[in-house]
Protein backbone atom coordinates (compact mmCIF):
# COMPACT_ATOMS: atom_id res chain seq x y z
CA UNK A 1 0.00 0.00 0.00
CA UNK A 2 1.29 3.43 -0.87
CA UNK A 3 2.10 5.72 1.98
CA UNK A 4 -0.31 8.34 0.70
CA UNK A 5 -3.16 5.92 1.29
CA UNK A 6 -1.74 4.22 4.32
CA UNK A 7 -1.34 7.41 6.32
CA UNK A 8 -4.45 9.18 5.14
CA UNK A 9 -6.22 10.31 8.33
CA UNK A 10 -9.37 8.29 8.79
CA UNK A 11 -11.27 10.49 11.21
CA UNK A 12 -11.73 14.20 11.66
CA UNK A 13 -9.88 14.31 14.99
CA UNK A 14 -6.80 12.61 13.56
CA UNK A 15 -6.01 15.08 10.80
CA UNK A 16 -2.67 16.85 11.03
CA UNK A 17 -2.84 19.77 8.65
CA UNK A 18 -6.33 21.23 8.61
CA UNK A 19 -7.23 20.97 12.25
CA UNK A 20 -9.29 24.14 12.38
CA UNK A 21 -11.37 23.14 9.36
CA UNK A 22 -11.85 19.66 10.77
CA UNK A 23 -13.06 21.08 14.08
CA UNK A 24 -15.55 23.29 12.32
CA UNK A 25 -16.83 20.37 10.29
CA UNK A 26 -17.16 18.32 13.41
CA UNK A 27 -19.28 21.01 15.01
CA UNK A 28 -21.32 21.26 11.88
CA UNK A 29 -22.32 17.60 11.78
CA UNK A 30 -22.59 17.12 15.53
CA UNK A 31 -26.32 17.67 15.28
CA UNK A 32 -26.60 14.96 12.66
CA UNK A 33 -27.33 17.30 9.81
CA UNK A 34 -25.32 19.57 7.59
CA UNK A 35 -25.87 22.03 4.76
CA UNK A 36 -24.63 21.45 1.22
CA UNK A 37 -20.87 21.80 1.19
CA UNK A 38 -18.43 23.07 -1.39
CA UNK A 39 -14.78 22.21 -0.78
CA UNK A 40 -12.31 24.13 -2.89
CA UNK A 41 -8.55 24.37 -2.92
CA UNK A 42 -5.49 23.41 -4.97
CA UNK A 43 -4.72 19.76 -5.62
CA UNK A 44 -2.97 17.78 -2.94
CA UNK A 45 -4.32 19.95 -0.16
CA UNK A 46 -6.55 17.34 1.42
CA UNK A 47 -10.06 18.04 0.17
CA UNK A 48 -10.89 14.43 -0.50
CA UNK A 49 -9.39 13.24 2.76
CA UNK A 50 -11.54 15.67 4.70
CA UNK A 51 -14.65 14.67 2.80
CA UNK A 52 -14.10 10.98 3.51
CA UNK A 53 -13.38 11.69 7.15
CA UNK A 54 -16.54 13.77 7.33
CA UNK A 55 -18.64 10.97 5.87
CA UNK A 56 -17.19 8.58 8.40
CA UNK A 57 -18.07 11.05 11.11
CA UNK A 58 -21.69 11.21 9.98
CA UNK A 59 -22.36 7.60 9.06
CA UNK A 60 -19.77 5.63 11.00
CA UNK A 61 -17.60 2.88 9.56
CA UNK A 62 -20.23 1.76 7.07
CA UNK A 63 -19.17 4.68 4.88
CA UNK A 64 -15.97 2.75 4.21
CA UNK A 65 -17.66 -0.18 2.55
CA UNK A 66 -17.82 1.08 -0.97
CA UNK A 67 -18.48 -0.70 -4.18
CA UNK A 68 -17.53 0.48 -7.63
CA UNK A 69 -20.19 0.35 -10.25
CA UNK A 70 -19.93 1.08 -13.92
CA UNK A 71 -23.32 1.51 -15.41
CA UNK A 72 -24.77 2.75 -18.66
CA UNK A 73 -27.71 5.04 -18.08
CA UNK A 74 -30.37 5.59 -20.66
CA UNK A 75 -31.34 9.22 -20.60
CA UNK A 76 -34.31 10.72 -22.36
CA UNK A 77 -33.30 13.86 -24.19
CA UNK A 78 -36.25 15.14 -26.14
CA UNK A 79 -36.85 12.84 -29.06
CA UNK A 80 -33.99 10.41 -28.67
CA UNK A 81 -32.39 8.49 -25.86
CA UNK A 82 -28.74 8.90 -25.08
CA UNK A 83 -26.48 6.40 -23.41
CA UNK A 84 -24.32 7.90 -20.71
CA UNK A 85 -21.66 5.76 -19.19
CA UNK A 86 -20.66 6.64 -15.68
CA UNK A 87 -18.67 5.10 -12.89
CA UNK A 88 -19.97 5.55 -9.38
CA UNK A 89 -18.55 4.69 -6.02
CA UNK A 90 -21.25 4.01 -3.49
CA UNK A 91 -21.87 2.86 0.02
CA UNK A 92 -25.23 2.50 1.72
CA UNK A 93 -25.19 6.15 2.67
CA UNK A 94 -23.37 7.99 -0.01
CA UNK A 95 -22.66 7.99 -3.72
CA UNK A 96 -19.58 9.48 -5.22
CA UNK A 97 -19.33 10.36 -8.86
CA UNK A 98 -17.46 12.42 -11.36
CA UNK A 99 -20.08 14.07 -13.54
CA UNK A 100 -17.57 15.86 -15.74
CA UNK A 101 -16.39 12.46 -17.05
CA UNK A 102 -19.42 12.47 -19.30
CA UNK A 103 -17.88 15.37 -21.23
CA UNK A 104 -20.40 17.50 -23.07
CA UNK A 105 -23.20 15.25 -21.87
CA UNK A 106 -22.65 16.26 -18.27
CA UNK A 107 -25.93 18.13 -18.32
CA UNK A 108 -27.85 14.88 -18.63
CA UNK A 109 -25.90 13.36 -15.80
CA UNK A 110 -26.97 16.17 -13.53
CA UNK A 111 -30.52 16.40 -14.78
CA UNK A 112 -31.36 12.72 -14.82
CA UNK A 113 -28.92 10.60 -12.90
CA UNK A 114 -28.28 12.84 -9.95
CA UNK A 115 -31.96 13.65 -9.74
CA UNK A 116 -32.76 9.96 -9.72
CA UNK A 117 -30.31 9.34 -6.90
CA UNK A 118 -31.43 12.33 -4.93
CA UNK A 119 -35.08 11.29 -5.09
CA UNK A 120 -34.56 8.00 -3.29
CA UNK A 121 -34.68 8.59 0.37
CA UNK A 122 -33.00 6.14 2.69
CA UNK A 123 -34.86 4.99 5.78
CA UNK A 124 -32.78 3.68 8.64
CA UNK A 125 -33.56 0.76 10.91
CA UNK A 126 -35.66 2.78 13.30
CA UNK A 127 -37.82 3.91 10.43
CA UNK A 128 -36.50 7.41 10.78
CA UNK A 129 -35.99 9.35 7.63
CA UNK A 130 -32.34 9.87 6.99
CA UNK A 131 -30.53 11.72 4.27
CA UNK A 132 -28.21 10.66 1.57
CA UNK A 133 -24.97 12.28 0.56
CA UNK A 134 -23.88 12.79 -3.02
CA UNK A 135 -20.22 13.59 -3.51
CA UNK A 136 -19.49 15.27 -6.81
CA UNK A 137 -15.88 15.69 -7.89
CA UNK A 138 -14.40 18.29 -10.21
CA UNK A 139 -17.43 20.54 -10.21
CA UNK A 140 -15.36 23.30 -11.79
CA UNK A 141 -15.08 21.21 -14.95
CA UNK A 142 -18.86 21.00 -15.30
CA UNK A 143 -20.38 22.98 -18.12
CA UNK A 144 -22.47 26.04 -17.38
CA UNK A 145 -25.74 24.33 -18.23
CA UNK A 146 -24.94 21.45 -15.95
CA UNK A 147 -24.20 23.80 -13.08
CA UNK A 148 -27.48 25.58 -13.63
CA UNK A 149 -29.39 22.32 -13.53
CA UNK A 150 -27.48 21.40 -10.43
CA UNK A 151 -28.84 24.30 -8.43
CA UNK A 152 -32.40 23.23 -9.17
CA UNK A 153 -31.64 19.74 -7.89
CA UNK A 154 -30.03 21.16 -4.79
CA UNK A 155 -33.13 23.11 -3.86
CA UNK A 156 -35.74 20.58 -4.77
CA UNK A 157 -34.31 17.57 -2.98
CA UNK A 158 -32.65 19.31 -0.07
CA UNK A 159 -34.88 17.41 2.34
CA UNK A 160 -33.55 14.00 1.38
CA UNK A 161 -30.13 14.62 0.02
CA UNK A 162 -27.00 16.61 0.74
CA UNK A 163 -24.48 17.45 -1.91
CA UNK A 164 -20.78 17.68 -1.22
CA UNK A 165 -19.01 19.36 -4.09
CA UNK A 166 -15.29 19.27 -4.59
CA UNK A 167 -13.45 21.59 -6.95
CA UNK A 168 -10.06 23.10 -7.61
CA UNK A 169 -11.02 26.70 -8.11
CA UNK A 170 -14.09 28.42 -6.83
CA UNK A 171 -14.16 30.97 -9.63
CA UNK A 172 -15.29 28.35 -12.10
CA UNK A 173 -18.27 27.38 -9.99
CA UNK A 174 -21.19 29.67 -10.69
CA UNK A 175 -22.26 32.15 -8.07
CA UNK A 176 -25.68 30.51 -7.87
CA UNK A 177 -24.25 27.16 -6.86
CA UNK A 178 -21.72 28.71 -4.50
CA UNK A 179 -24.33 30.69 -2.62
CA UNK A 180 -26.34 27.55 -1.96
CA UNK A 181 -23.44 25.80 -0.28
CA UNK A 182 -21.32 26.36 2.74
CA UNK A 183 -17.98 27.13 1.14
CA UNK A 184 -15.01 25.48 2.75
CA UNK A 185 -11.65 26.78 1.60
CA UNK A 186 -8.88 24.24 1.90
CA UNK A 187 -5.50 25.90 1.54
CA UNK A 188 -2.42 24.04 0.44
CA UNK A 189 -0.38 23.01 3.50
CA UNK A 190 2.53 25.24 4.46
CA UNK A 191 6.02 23.80 4.09
CA UNK A 192 6.39 23.38 7.85
CA UNK A 193 3.16 21.41 7.96
CA UNK A 194 4.41 19.14 5.20
CA UNK A 195 7.60 18.59 7.20
CA UNK A 196 5.47 17.65 10.21
CA UNK A 197 3.55 15.10 8.19
CA UNK A 198 6.75 13.62 6.75
CA UNK A 199 8.21 13.32 10.22
CA UNK A 200 5.04 11.66 11.42
CA UNK A 201 5.27 9.09 8.63
CA UNK A 202 8.98 8.54 9.21
CA UNK A 203 8.30 7.86 12.87
CA UNK A 204 5.59 5.35 12.09
CA UNK A 205 7.78 3.63 9.52
CA UNK A 206 10.75 3.68 11.86
CA UNK A 207 12.96 5.70 9.54
CA UNK A 208 15.63 8.25 10.33
CA UNK A 209 14.67 11.47 8.61
CA UNK A 210 17.19 14.31 8.70
CA UNK A 211 15.60 17.73 9.24
CA UNK A 212 17.19 19.29 6.17
CA UNK A 213 16.07 16.54 3.87
CA UNK A 214 12.43 16.82 4.94
CA UNK A 215 12.54 20.56 4.36
CA UNK A 216 14.04 19.92 0.93
CA UNK A 217 11.22 17.57 -0.08
CA UNK A 218 8.65 20.03 1.22
CA UNK A 219 10.15 22.83 -0.80
CA UNK A 220 10.24 20.79 -4.01
CA UNK A 221 6.64 19.66 -3.60
CA UNK A 222 5.10 23.06 -4.38
CA UNK A 223 2.99 22.78 -1.24
CA UNK A 224 1.32 19.67 -2.58
CA UNK A 225 1.13 17.15 0.23
CA UNK A 226 0.37 14.18 -1.95
CA UNK A 227 3.36 14.91 -4.12
CA UNK A 228 5.57 15.34 -1.07
CA UNK A 229 4.59 11.98 0.37
CA UNK A 230 5.04 10.25 -2.96
CA UNK A 231 8.47 11.82 -3.44
CA UNK A 232 9.38 10.77 0.08
CA UNK A 233 8.49 7.18 -0.70
CA UNK A 234 10.42 7.25 -3.98
CA UNK A 235 13.50 8.55 -2.17
CA UNK A 236 13.13 5.80 0.40
CA UNK A 237 13.29 3.21 -2.37
CA UNK A 238 16.27 4.89 -4.03
CA UNK A 239 18.52 5.37 -1.08
CA UNK A 240 18.34 4.70 2.63
CA UNK A 241 19.61 5.93 5.10
CA UNK A 242 18.82 9.43 3.95
CA UNK A 243 21.42 12.13 3.72
CA UNK A 244 20.79 15.84 3.87
CA UNK A 245 21.92 16.50 0.32
CA UNK A 246 20.32 13.52 -1.32
CA UNK A 247 19.13 14.32 -4.83
CA UNK A 248 15.39 14.46 -5.24
CA UNK A 249 14.44 13.22 -8.66
CA UNK A 250 12.73 16.11 -10.49
CA UNK A 251 9.63 15.52 -12.56
CA UNK A 252 10.93 14.57 -15.99
CA UNK A 253 8.44 16.71 -17.90
CA UNK A 254 9.45 19.78 -15.92
CA UNK A 255 13.02 19.21 -16.93
CA UNK A 256 11.93 18.78 -20.51
CA UNK A 257 10.05 22.08 -20.47
CA UNK A 258 13.06 23.87 -19.07
CA UNK A 259 15.11 22.41 -21.93
CA UNK A 260 12.60 23.81 -24.37
CA UNK A 261 12.84 27.20 -22.68
CA UNK A 262 16.59 27.31 -22.99
CA UNK A 263 16.34 26.20 -26.64
CA UNK A 264 14.07 29.13 -27.34
CA UNK A 265 16.34 31.58 -25.56
CA UNK A 266 19.40 30.44 -27.52
CA UNK A 267 18.10 30.83 -31.02
CA UNK A 268 15.05 32.43 -32.57
CA UNK A 269 14.47 31.10 -36.06
CA UNK A 270 11.88 29.10 -38.00
CA UNK A 271 14.20 26.13 -37.84
CA UNK A 272 14.35 26.24 -34.06
CA UNK A 273 10.59 26.70 -33.92
CA UNK A 274 10.23 23.49 -35.88
CA UNK A 275 12.42 21.64 -33.41
CA UNK A 276 10.49 23.04 -30.49
CA UNK A 277 7.26 21.90 -32.05
CA UNK A 278 8.56 18.34 -32.04
CA UNK A 279 9.34 18.60 -28.36
CA UNK A 280 5.95 20.07 -27.56
CA UNK A 281 4.32 17.21 -29.40
CA UNK A 282 6.37 14.83 -27.34
CA UNK A 283 4.96 16.37 -24.14
CA UNK A 284 1.41 16.36 -25.43
CA UNK A 285 1.55 12.72 -26.48
CA UNK A 286 2.70 11.91 -22.97
CA UNK A 287 -0.55 13.37 -21.67
CA UNK A 288 0.80 16.50 -20.02
CA UNK A 289 -2.12 18.95 -20.08
CA UNK A 290 -1.36 21.83 -22.48
CA UNK A 291 -2.16 24.62 -20.03
CA UNK A 292 0.29 23.14 -17.57
CA UNK A 293 2.96 23.09 -20.28
CA UNK A 294 2.26 26.72 -21.10
CA UNK A 295 2.30 27.76 -17.47
CA UNK A 296 5.55 25.99 -16.82
CA UNK A 297 7.10 27.35 -20.02
CA UNK A 298 6.17 30.88 -19.00
CA UNK A 299 7.67 30.27 -15.58
CA UNK A 300 10.93 29.06 -17.09
CA UNK A 301 11.10 31.91 -19.60
CA UNK A 302 10.37 34.57 -16.99
CA UNK A 303 13.31 33.34 -14.96
CA UNK A 304 15.67 34.20 -17.79
CA UNK A 305 14.11 37.40 -19.09
CA UNK A 306 14.86 41.08 -18.61
CA UNK A 307 12.25 42.75 -16.51
CA UNK A 308 10.99 45.08 -19.23
CA UNK A 309 9.86 42.16 -21.36
CA UNK A 310 8.16 40.23 -18.59
CA UNK A 311 4.90 42.09 -18.75
CA UNK A 312 4.51 41.66 -22.47
CA UNK A 313 5.35 37.98 -22.37
CA UNK A 314 2.92 37.24 -19.57
CA UNK A 315 0.26 39.15 -21.46
CA UNK A 316 0.72 36.93 -24.48
CA UNK A 317 0.79 33.80 -22.38
CA UNK A 318 -2.59 34.72 -20.91
CA UNK A 319 -3.84 35.53 -24.38
CA UNK A 320 -2.84 32.24 -25.96
CA UNK A 321 -3.97 30.19 -23.01
CA UNK A 322 -7.42 31.67 -23.39
CA UNK A 323 -7.44 30.90 -27.09
CA UNK A 324 -6.33 27.38 -26.38
CA UNK A 325 -9.36 26.99 -24.14
CA UNK A 326 -11.70 28.12 -26.89
CA UNK A 327 -9.96 26.24 -29.66
CA UNK A 328 -9.65 22.55 -30.26
CA UNK A 329 -6.05 21.74 -30.97
CA UNK A 330 -3.64 22.86 -28.31
CA UNK A 331 -0.48 22.59 -30.37
CA UNK A 332 -1.40 25.57 -32.58
CA UNK A 333 -1.65 27.87 -29.63
CA UNK A 334 1.44 26.57 -27.88
CA UNK A 335 3.38 27.06 -31.05
CA UNK A 336 1.88 30.48 -31.62
CA UNK A 337 3.04 31.48 -28.17
CA UNK A 338 6.57 30.25 -28.85
CA UNK A 339 6.65 32.09 -32.18
CA UNK A 340 5.34 35.27 -30.57
CA UNK A 341 7.92 35.02 -27.86
CA UNK A 342 10.70 34.52 -30.39
CA UNK A 343 9.63 37.60 -32.34
CA UNK A 344 9.41 39.75 -29.20
CA UNK A 345 12.75 38.57 -27.93
CA UNK A 346 14.50 38.88 -31.27
CA UNK A 347 13.33 42.45 -31.83
CA UNK A 348 14.37 43.28 -28.28
CA UNK A 349 17.84 41.88 -28.93
CA UNK A 350 18.17 43.80 -32.19
CA UNK A 351 17.07 47.08 -30.64
CA UNK A 352 19.46 46.70 -27.70
CA UNK A 353 22.55 45.27 -29.32
CA UNK A 354 22.01 46.28 -32.95
CA UNK B 1 -38.18 36.30 -20.65
CA UNK B 2 -37.43 36.62 -24.33
CA UNK B 3 -39.00 39.43 -26.29
CA UNK B 4 -41.36 37.12 -28.14
CA UNK B 5 -42.58 35.55 -24.91
CA UNK B 6 -43.18 39.01 -23.51
CA UNK B 7 -45.20 39.98 -26.59
CA UNK B 8 -47.34 36.89 -26.14
CA UNK B 9 -47.87 37.80 -22.52
CA UNK B 10 -49.04 41.24 -23.52
CA UNK B 11 -51.89 39.74 -25.54
CA UNK B 12 -52.95 37.52 -22.67
CA UNK B 13 -52.87 40.41 -20.25
CA UNK B 14 -55.26 42.36 -22.43
CA UNK B 15 -57.67 39.55 -23.10
CA UNK B 16 -57.96 38.29 -19.56
CA UNK B 17 -57.86 41.61 -17.79
CA UNK B 18 -61.45 41.13 -16.64
CA UNK B 19 -60.75 38.02 -14.62
CA UNK B 20 -57.07 38.16 -13.81
CA UNK B 21 -54.61 40.66 -12.44
CA UNK B 22 -50.96 40.08 -13.17
CA UNK B 23 -48.21 40.75 -10.73
CA UNK B 24 -44.83 40.80 -12.43
CA UNK B 25 -41.44 40.86 -10.75
CA UNK B 26 -38.21 41.73 -12.50
CA UNK B 27 -34.69 42.82 -11.67
CA UNK B 28 -34.28 45.33 -14.48
CA UNK B 29 -37.12 47.39 -15.88
CA UNK B 30 -35.10 48.05 -19.02
CA UNK B 31 -35.44 44.45 -20.05
CA UNK B 32 -39.24 44.57 -20.04
CA UNK B 33 -40.68 45.53 -23.40
CA UNK B 34 -42.40 48.87 -23.54
CA UNK B 35 -46.00 47.62 -24.18
CA UNK B 36 -45.97 45.51 -21.02
CA UNK B 37 -44.36 48.22 -18.94
CA UNK B 38 -47.01 50.67 -20.03
CA UNK B 39 -49.80 48.30 -19.03
CA UNK B 40 -48.64 48.01 -15.45
CA UNK B 41 -48.48 50.29 -12.49
CA UNK B 42 -44.82 50.33 -11.52
CA UNK B 43 -43.34 50.05 -8.09
CA UNK B 44 -39.65 50.57 -7.79
CA UNK B 45 -37.77 48.84 -5.00
CA UNK B 46 -34.55 50.50 -4.04
CA UNK B 47 -31.72 48.56 -2.54
CA UNK B 48 -32.18 48.47 1.18
CA UNK B 49 -30.78 51.24 3.26
CA UNK B 50 -27.62 50.21 5.09
CA UNK B 51 -28.92 51.25 8.51
CA UNK B 52 -32.08 49.36 7.85
CA UNK B 53 -30.17 46.18 6.96
CA UNK B 54 -27.97 46.52 10.01
CA UNK B 55 -30.95 46.98 12.29
CA UNK B 56 -32.59 43.90 10.87
CA UNK B 57 -29.40 41.86 11.27
CA UNK B 58 -29.01 43.11 14.81
CA UNK B 59 -32.59 42.15 15.49
CA UNK B 60 -32.09 38.63 14.12
CA UNK B 61 -28.89 38.08 16.02
CA UNK B 62 -30.52 39.25 19.25
CA UNK B 63 -33.41 36.86 18.77
CA UNK B 64 -31.14 33.94 17.86
CA UNK B 65 -28.66 34.76 20.57
CA UNK B 66 -25.70 35.19 18.26
CA UNK B 67 -22.73 36.82 19.91
CA UNK B 68 -21.38 39.54 17.69
CA UNK B 69 -18.13 41.25 18.47
CA UNK B 70 -19.23 44.79 17.67
CA UNK B 71 -21.24 46.85 15.26
CA UNK B 72 -18.38 46.95 12.74
CA UNK B 73 -18.98 43.27 12.04
CA UNK B 74 -22.50 44.03 10.91
CA UNK B 75 -21.32 46.94 8.78
CA UNK B 76 -18.78 44.64 7.11
CA UNK B 77 -21.43 41.98 6.64
CA UNK B 78 -23.55 44.59 4.94
CA UNK B 79 -20.72 45.54 2.60
CA UNK B 80 -19.89 41.93 1.79
CA UNK B 81 -23.43 41.10 0.81
CA UNK B 82 -23.73 44.21 -1.35
CA UNK B 83 -27.05 45.23 0.18
CA UNK B 84 -28.56 41.80 -0.42
CA UNK B 85 -30.39 41.06 2.82
CA UNK B 86 -31.03 37.40 2.04
CA UNK B 87 -27.38 36.81 1.38
CA UNK B 88 -26.44 38.64 4.56
CA UNK B 89 -28.80 36.50 6.63
CA UNK B 90 -27.46 33.34 5.02
CA UNK B 91 -23.92 34.34 5.87
CA UNK B 92 -24.92 35.10 9.42
CA UNK B 93 -26.58 31.72 9.79
CA UNK B 94 -23.52 29.93 8.45
CA UNK B 95 -21.33 31.88 10.85
CA UNK B 96 -23.52 30.73 13.70
CA UNK B 97 -23.25 27.10 12.61
CA UNK B 98 -19.48 27.28 12.58
CA UNK B 99 -19.38 28.77 16.07
CA UNK B 100 -20.92 26.58 18.68
CA UNK B 101 -19.32 27.42 21.97
CA UNK B 102 -20.69 30.89 22.55
CA UNK B 103 -17.83 32.38 20.61
CA UNK B 104 -18.20 35.80 19.11
CA UNK B 105 -18.54 36.29 15.38
CA UNK B 106 -15.68 38.39 14.03
CA UNK B 107 -14.95 40.11 10.74
CA UNK B 108 -12.41 37.42 9.87
CA UNK B 109 -15.08 34.74 10.16
CA UNK B 110 -17.24 36.59 7.69
CA UNK B 111 -14.36 36.93 5.25
CA UNK B 112 -13.65 33.23 5.54
CA UNK B 113 -17.26 32.27 4.87
CA UNK B 114 -17.58 34.52 1.83
CA UNK B 115 -14.24 33.45 0.41
CA UNK B 116 -13.21 37.08 0.63
CA UNK B 117 -9.46 37.64 0.38
CA UNK B 118 -8.11 39.27 3.55
CA UNK B 119 -7.13 42.92 2.93
CA UNK B 120 -3.61 42.09 4.09
CA UNK B 121 -2.98 39.83 1.09
CA UNK B 122 -4.42 42.34 -1.36
CA UNK B 123 -2.26 45.05 0.13
CA UNK B 124 0.77 42.81 -0.18
CA UNK B 125 0.12 42.25 -3.89
CA UNK B 126 -0.33 45.97 -4.49
CA UNK B 127 2.83 46.79 -2.56
CA UNK B 128 4.79 44.24 -4.56
CA UNK B 129 3.53 45.82 -7.75
CA UNK B 130 4.62 49.21 -6.46
CA UNK B 131 8.11 47.84 -5.88
CA UNK B 132 8.11 46.68 -9.50
CA UNK B 133 9.49 43.35 -8.49
CA UNK B 134 8.31 40.69 -10.87
CA UNK B 135 9.82 37.82 -8.95
CA UNK B 136 8.02 38.74 -5.77
CA UNK B 137 4.81 39.16 -7.70
CA UNK B 138 5.06 35.66 -9.11
CA UNK B 139 5.50 34.32 -5.63
CA UNK B 140 2.66 36.41 -4.20
CA UNK B 141 0.23 35.16 -6.84
CA UNK B 142 1.34 31.59 -6.45
CA UNK B 143 0.78 31.83 -2.72
CA UNK B 144 -2.62 33.36 -3.29
CA UNK B 145 -3.65 30.39 -5.40
CA UNK B 146 -2.09 27.87 -3.03
CA UNK B 147 -4.13 29.41 -0.24
CA UNK B 148 -7.18 28.51 -2.28
CA UNK B 149 -8.48 32.01 -2.91
CA UNK B 150 -10.20 32.48 -6.20
CA UNK B 151 -8.76 34.67 -8.92
CA UNK B 152 -12.19 36.01 -9.66
CA UNK B 153 -12.45 37.33 -6.12
CA UNK B 154 -9.04 38.99 -6.52
CA UNK B 155 -10.28 40.82 -9.60
CA UNK B 156 -13.36 42.04 -7.75
CA UNK B 157 -11.29 43.30 -4.86
CA UNK B 158 -8.70 44.93 -7.10
CA UNK B 159 -11.57 46.70 -8.77
CA UNK B 160 -12.81 47.92 -5.39
CA UNK B 161 -9.32 49.17 -4.72
CA UNK B 162 -9.31 51.19 -7.95
CA UNK B 163 -12.57 52.83 -6.97
CA UNK B 164 -11.24 53.60 -3.53
CA UNK B 165 -9.94 57.12 -3.02
CA UNK B 166 -6.66 55.87 -1.52
CA UNK B 167 -5.62 54.42 -4.86
CA UNK B 168 -2.45 56.12 -6.06
CA UNK B 169 -3.08 55.75 -9.79
CA UNK B 170 -4.27 58.63 -11.93
CA UNK B 171 -7.48 58.35 -13.89
CA UNK B 172 -5.89 57.30 -17.12
CA UNK B 173 -3.95 54.47 -15.51
CA UNK B 174 -7.03 53.41 -13.61
CA UNK B 175 -8.94 53.00 -16.83
CA UNK B 176 -6.14 50.91 -18.36
CA UNK B 177 -6.17 48.61 -15.38
CA UNK B 178 -9.95 48.43 -15.26
CA UNK B 179 -10.03 47.41 -18.88
CA UNK B 180 -7.51 44.67 -18.18
CA UNK B 181 -9.54 43.44 -15.23
CA UNK B 182 -12.72 43.23 -17.26
CA UNK B 183 -10.94 41.32 -20.00
CA UNK B 184 -9.42 38.90 -17.52
CA UNK B 185 -12.82 38.39 -15.93
CA UNK B 186 -14.25 37.39 -19.27
CA UNK B 187 -11.38 35.01 -19.94
CA UNK B 188 -11.77 33.44 -16.54
CA UNK B 189 -15.45 32.86 -17.18
CA UNK B 190 -14.52 31.12 -20.39
CA UNK B 191 -12.33 28.81 -18.39
CA UNK B 192 -8.82 30.21 -18.66
CA UNK B 193 -6.07 29.45 -16.21
CA UNK B 194 -6.31 31.51 -13.02
CA UNK B 195 -2.60 31.94 -12.53
CA UNK B 196 -1.88 33.26 -16.01
CA UNK B 197 -4.78 35.70 -15.95
CA UNK B 198 -3.94 37.15 -12.57
CA UNK B 199 -0.28 37.43 -13.49
CA UNK B 200 -1.28 39.35 -16.59
CA UNK B 201 -3.45 41.80 -14.65
CA UNK B 202 -0.85 42.37 -11.95
CA UNK B 203 1.99 42.77 -14.42
CA UNK B 204 -0.06 45.51 -16.06
CA UNK B 205 -0.22 47.17 -12.68
CA UNK B 206 3.57 46.94 -12.47
CA UNK B 207 4.11 48.38 -15.91
CA UNK B 208 1.83 51.39 -15.38
CA UNK B 209 3.10 52.44 -11.98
Amino acid sequence: MLWVDKYRPKTLDKVIVHQDVAQNLQKLVSEGDCPHLLFYGPSGSGKKTLIMALLRQIFGPSADKVKVENKIWKVDAGKRTIDVELTTLSSTHHVELNPSDAGFQDRYVVQEIIKEMAKNRPIDTKGKKGFKVLVLNEVDKLSREAQHSLRRTMEKYSASCRLILCSNSSSKVTEAVRSRCLNVRINAPMEEEIVNVLEFIAKKEGLQLPQGFAACIAEKSNRNLRRAVLTFETCRVQQYPFTNNQAIPPMDWEQYVSEIASDIMKEQSPKRLFEVRGKLYELLTNCIPPEIILKRLLFELLKKLDSELKHEVSHWAAHYEHRMRLGQKAIFHLEAFVAKFMSIYKSFLISTFG
Amino acid sequence: MTDSAQSALRRIMELESKSTRFCLICNYITRIIEPIASRCAKFRFNTLDQDCVIDKLQNISDLEGIQIENRDVLVELCNLSGGDLRKAINILQTALKMKKNEEKVTIDDLHEICGHIPPKIIKNIIDVCKEKSFQKLEKAIKDLIYEGYSAHQLLIQLNDWIENENCYLNDKKKSVLAEKISKADQYLLEGSNEYLQTLNVCSTLISIT
